[in-house]
């Protein structure tokens, strides 16, 4: 009898972590965690947070986060920011797995759509009301990234903003006989002309038509909960892009182009055009030098978008007090322009260090480098964050496979568009 | 010496029971019984019944999936069953630097799946070697893309499976050479085979065995493929995703903050139970002659079983006649 109560123990422990692992693999719901103001305000912070960002370790930046840190941690003795790095690739695997399982970093680096689905989970903290003070000093285009329609609140300070420019290959153009164009339609006429003269030799079309080229368009893409992009003047728009593939105007490569795809074809020299941010300069110089000196750089013939990049503190930290503050000493004006002045290309995300563009461009940048952060933060001005949250990668493929068989010929641009939104609405 | 406690083997068996629990059976039947769900990531799940099925026989993308991976075993099986053991052969014979070829036609298993979809994608693009040695003889006016268009993308992607395949394969029938008895082939040459005809009532017999287990592990890892198209299409799987696989759809609509767990984990449970049918036909192959003896054997026993309830019947009705007739006379 007795061995058999010894055995007891063994059998309920080996239980016990078969239980937890099982619970870790299953992960969770929603959770209703704590609240960043939960903390007395105004105690004096200690102990210790975990800050994640997303592939920002390396030669260039880590020196600027152990800084970061350092100085944080000598500001206020005692506290401890564990700083984590997670590769580009899989990060919003890594999100999703470090949500379910409620151990998302108490401070997190998110892009807006990340953060969008974090916050409907009810996973961040809504920085409006943690401070509605500090709020006040980022730029509104930023927070408009962070502030999603049927969620109230903003649930990221802007830390690193970005827009888009037009890159042109000035030789390419020279031999199909036009120049930069400054309007859409003028693009479009140039593309096909440059096609149509050279036998398909300068290709001006770079990527897929998408839906953002709708919106430019004036096409309304997502109204009362539903999407719309199939309307007539989506139709006209996209069949404009069936004849310049049909004409050659655009590589047969691009159909099946991932994100990047364009300005990699731009660096190979296959197309003469493509869009990209202004650090697309550092990319040249590496892969395609012998280009450089025929690169010239303009600001964007549509709306330009805004790409951001924010702090958020996650609603479980255990320590939100100190997540907070260490989210505003991250974001705040001296450390963002240090960090954009290393990223450049980019903005910060505070309406102060945006004021003076010089305090943040680095001296020894080329020209072709200054004249392209000089654009971007004037396009800035001007620059929208993505107008459809609800607009997923999944469907972003879906659309990205019929737009690709109607350039093909295989559907009208009427079906691949209705194809595309009937997906699109069956998914929301 | 000291006898070991009753629990002692368990004890021993529990890391190896809870892996396998924790990393296989568990994910295992979390899957099936996602699939009956509409689960997403962060959010609470609802049963859905059989919802996540049906709409999977309707979805176009699931089609063209299946089609991709048929076309793929079809076209697999026999060229990766066959070429190798043709490869094996070669490499079996006693020529000079045989060990050099041998090594040669491994070096493909050895590299990166990813690394060489990446070559494969150098060579087959619009500029890419083979379009422009077709532009120069003139076979085509213009450069040929050939990862956009379905077939062509998936036939590349299967020339570059067949190509990785060849060398492993060509390992596990040079191991089951080995075992192919000289003699044997000496008495068929003797009795006038020639090389054709020793190749099919000789070779081919002798390793029939790993040859049907080689067909069904093609088979199962021609339904998962995933890399090759993945890679070669840049994940879109190609216009209209028509060269997607059945792998590539569970990846693309399982993935992110958005991703439809419960329908990925249905298509994971059909795709599991399609590759099932491969690795019972090796089961059907291997076992069959037993199989077969235990059905005669069962059949036997039927037989036995009836035949002697039949004589019980007829003892019985002979008892019960006998009885009938004597209480008669009486």
């Amino acid at each position: 009898m007795h061995r058999h109560h010894s055995f007891i123990p063994v059998v309920a422990a080996i239980g016990a972590a078969l239980a937890l692992s099982l619970a870790g693999c299953t992960g969770g719901g929603p959770s209703t965690g704590g609240n960043a103001n939960s903390n007395s305000a105004g105690s004096e912070l200690s102990g210790s947070i975990t800050f994640q960002t997303w592939s920002l370790k390396n030669d260039k930046f880590t020196p600027y986060f152990e800084n970061l840190v350092k100085d944080f941690q000598a500001k206020h003795p005692g506290t401890t920011i564990n700083w984590v790095d997670q590769p580009g690739d899989g990060y919003e695997d890594k999100l999703q797995q470090q949500a379910g399982a409620g151990e998302l970093p108490d401070v997190v680096n998110l892009s807006d759509s990340f953060a969008y689905s974090l916050a409907k989970a009810g996973k961040l903290v809504d920085l409006a009301s943690a401070d509605p003070t500090a709020i006040k000093l980022y730029v509104p285009g930023g927070l408009a990234g962070y502030t999603f329609a049927g969620l109230t609140g903003t649930w990221s300070y802007p830390w690193y903003l970005g827009t888009d420019l037009s890159w042109w290959n000035t030789a390419q153009l020279k031999e199909a006989g036009v120049t930069i164009p400054t309007t859409n339609d003028e693009f479009l006429a140039d593309a096909l002309k440059a096609a149509q003269d050279t036998n398909g030799t300068v290709r001006l079309i770079s990527s897929m038509p998408d839906i953002t080229v709708f919106e430019d368009a004036g096409v309304k893409t997502f109204d009362n909960g539903k999407f719309v992009f199939n309307t007539d003047k989506a139709v006209e728009t996209l069949q404009k892009y069936v004849d310049l593939y049909k004409a050659g105007a655009m590589p047969p490569d691009a159909l099946n182009n991932d994100y990047a795809g364009n300005s990699k074809l731009f660096s190979e020299g296959k197309v003469g055009f493509t869009t990209s941010t202004s650090s697309f300069v550092n990319e040249l110089t590496t892969n395609a030098p012998t280009l450089l000196s025929e690169v010239d750089v303009t600001k964007r013939l549509a709306t330009p978008p805004l790409f951001v990049q924010g702090l958020s503190v996650a609603k479980e930290s255990k320590n939100p007090a100190l997540a907070l503050a260490f989210a505003q000493f991250a974001t705040n004006d001296d450390n963002q322009t240090a960090f954009v002045k290393l990223a450049q290309g980019f903005l910060p995300g505070t309406v102060a260090a945006n004021e003076d563009p010089s305090k943040f461009m680095d001296p020894s940048a080329t020209d072709l480098m200054k004249k392209a952060v000089k654009l971007a933060a004037e396009e800035m001005k001007t620059a929208k964050p993505t107008s459809t949250l609800q607009y997923t990668d999944a469907m972003k493929q879906f659309v990205a496979q019929q737009l690709a068989l109607a350039m093909q010929g295989q559907l009208t641009a009427k079906d691949a568009l209705d194809k595309a939104v009937d997906f699109c609405n069956q998914n929301l | 010496m000291r006898a070991n406690k009753w629990y002692t083997p368990w004890l021993l068996l529990a890391p190896a029971v809870i892996w396998v629990l924790v990393f296989s059976i568990w994910p295992f039947l979390n899957t099936v019984i996602l699939a009956f769900t509409d689960a997403r990531p962060l959010q609470a799940a609802a049963f859905t019944g059989l919802d996540n099925f049906g709409r999977l026989f309707g979805d176009e993308r699931f089609v063209y999936a299946l089609e991709t991976c048929a076309v793929y075993v079809l076209v697999c099986i026999p060229v990766l069953t066959f070429v190798p053991l043709l490869i094996a052969l070669l490499v079996n014979s006693k020529i000079p630097a045989v060990g050099f070829f041998r090594t040669t036609f491994y070096f493909p298993v050895v590299a990166s799946a990813v690394v060489v979809a990446i070559i494969w994608k150098w060579l087959f693009d619009s500029s890419g070697l083979i379009s422009s040695a077709m532009q120069a003889l003139h076979v085509v006016d213009q450069p040929y893309a050939f990862l956009v268009h379905r077939w062509s993308l998936t036939f590349c992607a299967i020339g570059l499976t067949v190509w990785k395949g060849l060398g492993y394969y060509m390992v596990v029938y040079l191991a089951a050479l080995g075992n192919v008895s000289r003699e044997l082939h000496e008495a068929a040459a003797l009795d006038g085979a020639g090389t054709w005809a020793r190749f099919w009532t000789v070779t081919v017999p002798a390793v029939r065995g790993g040859m049907v287990l080689i067909a069904a592990l093609i088979g199962v890892s021609a339904m998962r493929v995933f890399s090759e198209i993945y890679v070669l299409s840049n994940g879109t799987g190609g216009p209209g995703g028509q060269s997607m696989t059945v792998v590539m759809m569970i990846q693309s609509v399982g993935k992110g903050l958005s991703g439809q767990l419960g329908y990925a984990s249905a298509i994971s449970v059909i795709l599991f139970l399609i590759t099932l049918w491969p690795l019972l036909l090796v089961a059907l192959v291997n076992y069959g002659p037993q199989l077969g003896a235990l059905r005669e054997k069962q059949r036997g026993f039927k037989a036995s079983k009836r035949l002697i309830a039949a004589r019980r019947r007829e003892d019985a009705a002979r008892v019960l006649a006998s009885t009938s007739r004597d209480g008669g006379a009486r």
